[in-house]
């Protein structure tokens, strides 16, 4: 029971955790595993915008285009979920979940998230999208999405390191 | 319930676990060796991508799977332009966001909130200029711009999925010998 303990509760590494990540999202695509497709989250983060909207105002809904065009996906969803509760369970075990805020940061957590978002609706889907789905099944869109990602995370970068360092 | 269902419970639930006990972030890969030289996620991420690039390609040859349908044009760059910058300020990619909330930091619950409000404003994108995105658009041919290497230049997935794969593992391979010496 120890032993299991201090297996669950260890660090993974970089080389371990990219071959774990690599079978995993290997057998993610593989039918007879049940989920068929690739990993990312936009599907579920549009699903959850549609239910929402569908339920405080569907003539929204009807009326923009982008919710019958772009798929809104409940099991993409229910991923995100057990993916959040995965983390906490692994955050518990090892004695890492805190419940903490830096007020300073809310600006820039609440308008990254907002561009992250605009980004979403432009590239149809998100960078785990781009990175672990879209280019290695060779997608344009998803390559040229991947020049504007490092371009922006650069920028975004170069402002993060200023603001750190200004505290 | 469905198959997909539990197939997404299980899979979400372990990838959830790993990337919580590994901190796997993609805009760390990029970031940290962008700005600090620090290789860790960036590593991380080429063997990732050194395993898929192959499996994928290689199924996607025999038709294992169906490719995931992400449309190319204009608004592909200007996405992935503010989507990096959005995450480099927000400190953390869709995948750090989604697990660091699990972890219980409030931040990212404010991320995760805005960028739900940011995918609602930017569905008016739709409404204002709707035959600049697609389905309207069109690239080398190709409706929506839904544009694959392999149908774009007429050979196997495989084919340049060996390629791809070659050039990942050499970069990793790189990475590592440059750090030992």
């Amino acid at each position: 029971m120890k032993k299991l303990k201090e297996i669950l509760t260890a660090e993974i590494d970089y080389k371990k955790g990219g071959i774990i990540l690599g079978i995993l999202l290997t057998l993610l695509v593989i039918p007879v595993f049940g989920y068929k497709k690739a990993w990312a989250f936009a599907a579920g983060l549009r699903w959850i915008d549609k239910t929402i909207l569908s339920a405080i105002s569907p003539t929204t809904v009807e009326n923009v285009p982008f919710w019958k065009i772009m798929k809104a996906s409940f099991d993409v969803f229910i991923m995100l979920v057990f993916f959040v509760l995965g983390s906490f369970v692994a955050a518990v075990l090892s004695k890492e979940f805190v419940v903490s805020m830096d007020k300073k940061f809310l600006p820039e957590s609440a308008i990254g998230g907002f561009l992250m978002g605009i980004g979403i609706v432009l590239i149809t889907t998100c960078n785990v999208g781009c990175f672990l789905n879209g280019l290695p099944q060779l997608n344009l869109g998803a390559i040229i999405a991947i020049i504007g990602l490092i371009i922006g995370t650069y920028i975004g970068g170069k402002y993060y390191e200023k603001r750190v360092m200004s505290g | 319930m469905s198959e997909s269902f539990i197939a997404a419970a299980i899979f979400g639930f372990i990838l959830g676990y790993v990337v919580q006990r590994s901190r796997f972030c993609m805009t760390s890969a990029i970031r940290d060796y962008l700005l600090f030289k620090v290789t860790t996620n960036l590593k991380f991420a080429l063997i990732i991508l050194t395993i898929i690039t192959f499996t994928y390609t290689l199924m996607l040859t025999f038709n294992v799977f169906k490719p995931t349908p992400i449309p190319a044009g204009w608004f592909s760059f200007v996405g992935g332009l503010l989507f990096g910058i959005g995450m480099a300020i927000a400190g953390g990619c869709v995948i750090s966001t989604f697990s660091r909330i699990g972890q219980g930091n409030i931040n990212y619950v404010v991320t995760a909130v805005f960028m739900l409000l940011g995918i609602f404003v930017g569905s008016y994108l739709f409404v204002i200029m709707p035959n600049a995105l697609p389905p309207r658009t069109e690239l080398f041919g190709y409706k929506a711009g839904l544009v694959w290497l392999d149908k774009l230049f007429g050979i196997p997935p495989i084919v340049i999925g060996i390629i791809l794969t070659i050039i990942f593992l050499a970069a990793y391979i790189y990475l590592e010998k440059k750090e030992s010496i």
